[in-house]
């Protein structure tokens, strides 16, 4: 009987004009991604609470990713300069919480850069594969 | 802003804490002075500012509003007429040291044995010498300080978590904490410890019998009561039979309700021959009473309680309506003054003082 | 550093009952005489161990609370009426809470004169009361005043003074609440006026006076011109002797910080956490006394999320939004029925942000770094 992998969860919030695109084009292009990652799309990075991200490692995530726009290219101005400050906090947040810092990450990613988003994501899973399961999760 | 030191009504601890009044708005403000409880709270009275809000009652008679002199003078009357065998005066812990006192000397002045806290049945079976630990607990300080404490179907933290935070001090030190469900174990080995167990109308006598036999060799046993003056009404005597019983055998036609709060019984009230209410708050039971009296809101009385620690502790209000309605009731002989030297004389007190642990259960 | 006096009341009376001079009575009774103010909101002690707010115009009840001790656990911020012109009695924490709160648009700041009061910590009442009965014997009903003075704890009683020095007291766990032990702020830099002891010549009944920005100006002219102080500029000596006083004192504050929040790094700070934090009952009380919190019932922590996560919601939230203005005041640990160390657990978050961002609350009026974008979007 093989033994089966772990796959850690990870919840991306996408931004609908870029990178939730740029994940389309990745799934269109078959390109290889992992089955572990759930997408949920934000119509701007900015818009992504930070309360949603904690919400996410208490329900269970191992990992959260936010994706956005290149800076300057924001469809709300300079929201993403927000998401940027937000995650800047939220990753020192969360290692003094005792959770890796790696846990989270923020990913400018455009709407053509479907391969980039692949790579993230598949980097991504590696990396948390690595960490193991978040110890924030519900109880097993 | 006014700020007016006041105890929490919520349970048998009576959290120290401020009403603090700018007109008619009333919020809770901290007390941290409080050897109680430091000005910690609980959620009750991190919320009390809307338990107060709760509409007041009207004086009525008959489902009428009358003047309060009314329902004073036709709950008088109304009482003479009913049998004393068949009359019952019920006090639920929610009221101060002196308007139990006047309740039970007007219980007297009609002749009416029938009374009761609620808890009548459990102090009836439990010997004379055990009484006192009864109906006073021990001082916090003491459960920080024990090496062994026992928890007998108690859970203080969703009860009484400001019981609980000294139970955990005492566990922080190198207490050893053991939860007890008594149905499951064969029998109570308490020497030593610190027994905390809750008694309310519900509790099987037998298990307060059990605890307090097992606990004879215990440093201290403290039963935790689910009203804020139940120790009160314990130390001053409210206790005889078993209301609620005799109302359900419909033995007693004739109810005074002091304080009530809804209770298992409230379905049989409308039958009686006659019921009173005295309350500061309009709840389901003040509805249907054939006469209402109403009362100050608890933080606005004048008179004390006894905290489950043994301490007396002042309500902090001015109030002396509630015990005089009842005064009136009996006839006017008594005043205020009178009943509170009463309480004194009973509680074997000579005032009210927060930092004094006035009485113990006589025991080490 | 603004212009520096030793300042007094002028009227004998106050000069003599009021703590170091009477200083601030004075100052407090001018403004209101002045119409600089509408009324004043100070501390009237209730025995020696405790103080409860009073928003007042009367003069004479100013002068009853002038010797008022400020061992008194409160912050004044949040009683501030909105939309009067008010002069307060402020402790550095007072002070850092009013500047929040006004950038969150509880109160203008405009309308409010802060006196600032030098603050070496506050004193929980009853563990106070625990310390004069356990260490010196004393009924704490015969207790007439306490103070800390260059060090020592001092108690005056019916029956004589006593004394122990501070480190001692709370190396046994007495003393000073923990969080104003690592508070180290002790001048209120913030605020119009700074007054104190330190640097006042022994012996002298004066206040040190700094004054901090034209508010603390008027405040200072208001006296002279109702002839309510007296006044002498301060000399090089005495403010050398002021910096130092400060300065020894925040070393101290630090070295208590490095005491008490090493406990954390010693253990696995999740498990530390979700500990610690497992205790809440979930009263609110950490919320409704917060004084930087400006939320109210729709308040997004208030929405619990689900049974079982290891945190809950409200707390993690809460550690979240406060990461960005934190001023380490201490009311939330102070009537935490679960005894969590929450402004110790608060501290860490905030200054984890402090070092990233170099940004500290309540010293200015810039907004709150969670509501700036990060320039450039650098990431
Ligand atoms: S936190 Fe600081 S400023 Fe506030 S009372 Fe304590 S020592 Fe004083
Ligand atoms: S979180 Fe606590 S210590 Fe920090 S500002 Fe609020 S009440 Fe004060
Ligand atoms: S005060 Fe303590 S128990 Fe109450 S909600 Fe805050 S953390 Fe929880």
């Amino acid at each position: 009987m093989a033994i089966e992998r772990w796959e850690p969860k990870i919840l991306a919030f996408c931004c609908n004009w870029c990178s939730y695109a740029g994940a389309d084009v990745a799934g269109v292009e078959r390109r290889q991604m992992p089955p572990s990652f759930r997408i949920i799309r934000v119509m701007c990075s900015g818009s992504v609470d930070p309360c949603w991200v904690l919400e996410a490692f208490l329900e269970g995530a191992d990992g959260v990713l936010i994706t956005g726009c290149h800076p300057g290219e924001c469809h709300y101005l300079n929201t993403n300069y927000h998401t940027a400050r937000r995650y800047r906090l939220l990753r020192i947040f969360i290692e003094e919480l005792g959770l890796e810092p790696d846990r989270l990450r923020l990913e400018w990613i455009s709407a053509t850069e479907g391969i980039k988003f692949a790579e993230v994501i598949r980097d991504m899973t590696e990396k948390i594969r690595a960490l193991g399961p978040s110890r924030l999760g519900p109880e097993r | 802003m006014e700020f007016i030191q006041s105890v929490c009504p919520g349970c048998c601890i009576n959290c120290g804490l401020y009403i603090v009044r700018s007109g008619e708005e009333i919020k809770v403000d901290y007390r941290k002075r409080s050897p109680v409880n430091e000005g910690k709270l609980c959620k009750f009275g991190v919320d009390l500012s809307r338990y107060y809000a709760k509409e007041r009652p009207e004086p009525t008679v008959d489902g009428k509003e009358v003047d309060l002199e009314t329902a004073i003078g036709e709950a008088a009357e109304r009482l003479k007429m009913a049998s004393s065998a068949e009359t019952g005066f019920l006090c639920m812990g929610n009221s101060t040291n002196e308007e139990i006192l006047a309740f039970k000397r007007l219980a007297e002045s009609f002749g009416i044995e029938n009374i009761d806290c609620t808890l009548s049945k459990h102090i009836i079976s439990t010997p004379e010498d055990l009484k006192p630990t009864l109906s006073v607990g021990v001082p916090f300080k003491s459960i920080e300080e024990a090496d062994r404490i026992i928890l007998i179907s108690i859970n203080p933290s969703l009860q009484y978590p400001l019981l609980l935070r000294r139970v955990i001090r005492a566990e922080k030190k190198g207490a050893e904490v053991v939860m007890l469900n008594p149905a499951e174990s064969e029998s109570l080995e308490l020497e030593g410890a610190v027994v905390i167990s809750e008694i309310t109308q519900k509790t099987d006598p037998m298990l307060i019998k059990m605890i307090l036999e097992a606990g004879k060799d215990a440093r201290s046993i403290c039963f935790m009561k689910p009203h804020a003056n139940l120790t009160g009404a314990m130390l001053l005597g409210f206790y005889g039979v078993d209301i609620s019983e005799k109302v359900k055998l419909g033995e007693i036609r004739s109810l005074f309700l002091l304080d009530p709060v809804p209770g298992d019984m409230d379905d049989l009230l409308s039958d009686l021959d006659l019921l009173i209410v005295q309350a500061g708050m309009k709840t389901r039971v003040s509805e249907v009473a054939d006469i209402t009296i109403p009362s100050p809101r608890f933080f606005e009385r004048e008179g004390t309680v006894v905290n489950i620690e043994g301490r007396v502790l002042p309500v902090g209000g001015t109030s002396r309506a509630g015990v005089e309605s009842l005064l009136k009731i009996m006839g006017g002989e008594m005043d205020f003054e009178d009943v509170r030297r009463g309480v004194w004389e009973v509680l074997g007190v000579d005032g009210a003082n927060e930092d004094l642990i006035a009485i113990t259960q006589g025991r080490r | 550093m603004g212009k520096c006096y030793l300042a007094w009341a002028k009227d004998p009376e106050i000069r003599q009952k009021g703590g170091s001079g009477g200083f601030v009575t004075a100052t407090l009774l001018a403004a209101l005489k002045e119409g600089l103010v509408e009324r004043v909101l100070i501390v009237r002690r209730i025995d020696e161990f405790e103080g409860v707010p009073l928003l007042t115009d009367d003069p004479e009840e100013v002068k009853s609370c002038s010797s008022a001790h400020l061992a008194a656990p409160l912050n004044l911020s949040s009683y501030i009426p909105p939309g009067e012109r008010v002069a307060v009695t402020v402790k550095p924490c007072d002070a850092r809470a009013i500047i929040e709160r006004s950038k969150r648009r509880q109160i203008d700041l405009e309308d409010i004169y802060m006196v600032g009061l030098n603050c070496g910590g506050t004193f929980m009442p009853v563990r106070t009361m625990e310390a004069v009965s356990d260490l010196f014997g004393l009924d704490p009903g015969d207790v007439l005043g306490f103070e800390v003075s260059k060090g020592k704890f001092l108690v005056e009683a019916r029956s004589g003074t006593y004394t122990l020095p501070m480190v001692e007291l709370e190396r046994m766990g007495y003393g000073r609440r923990d969080p104003c032990r690592y508070c180290n702020i002790n001048i209120p830099v913030m605020a119009d006026l700074a007054c104190g002891d330190a640097g006042v010549p022994p012996g002298m009944r004066a206040t040190f006076v700094e004054i901090l920005t034209d508010k603390g100006d008027e405040l200072f002219e208001a006296g002279i011109k109702t002839s309510m102080i007296e006044f002498e500029e301060a000399g090089e000596e005495e403010i050398e002797t002021r910096v130092r006083t400060d300065r020894r004192m925040s070393e101290d504050a630090d070295m208590w910080w490095d005491e008490l929040s090493s406990m954390i790094d010693e253990v696995d700070h999740l498990s530390y956490y979700i500990n610690e934090l497992g205790r809440c009952i979930h009263c609110g009380s950490c919320k409704i006394v917060c004084p930087v919190c400006a939320c109210k019932d729709d308040a997004k922590c208030l929405d619990m999320g689900r049974e079982g996560y290891r945190i809950s919601l409200y707390n993690l939230i809460r550690l979240f939004h406060l990461m960005d203005s934190c001023i380490g005041c201490g009311q939330c640990e102070d009537v935490c029925p679960a005894d969590i160390p929450l402004t110790m657990i608060h501290q860490r978050f905030e200054r984890r942000m402090e070092k990233e961002l170099g940004y500290r609350p309540g010293f200015e009026m810039s907004k709150p770094p969670l509501q700036e974008p990060e320039p450039g979007g650098k990431v």
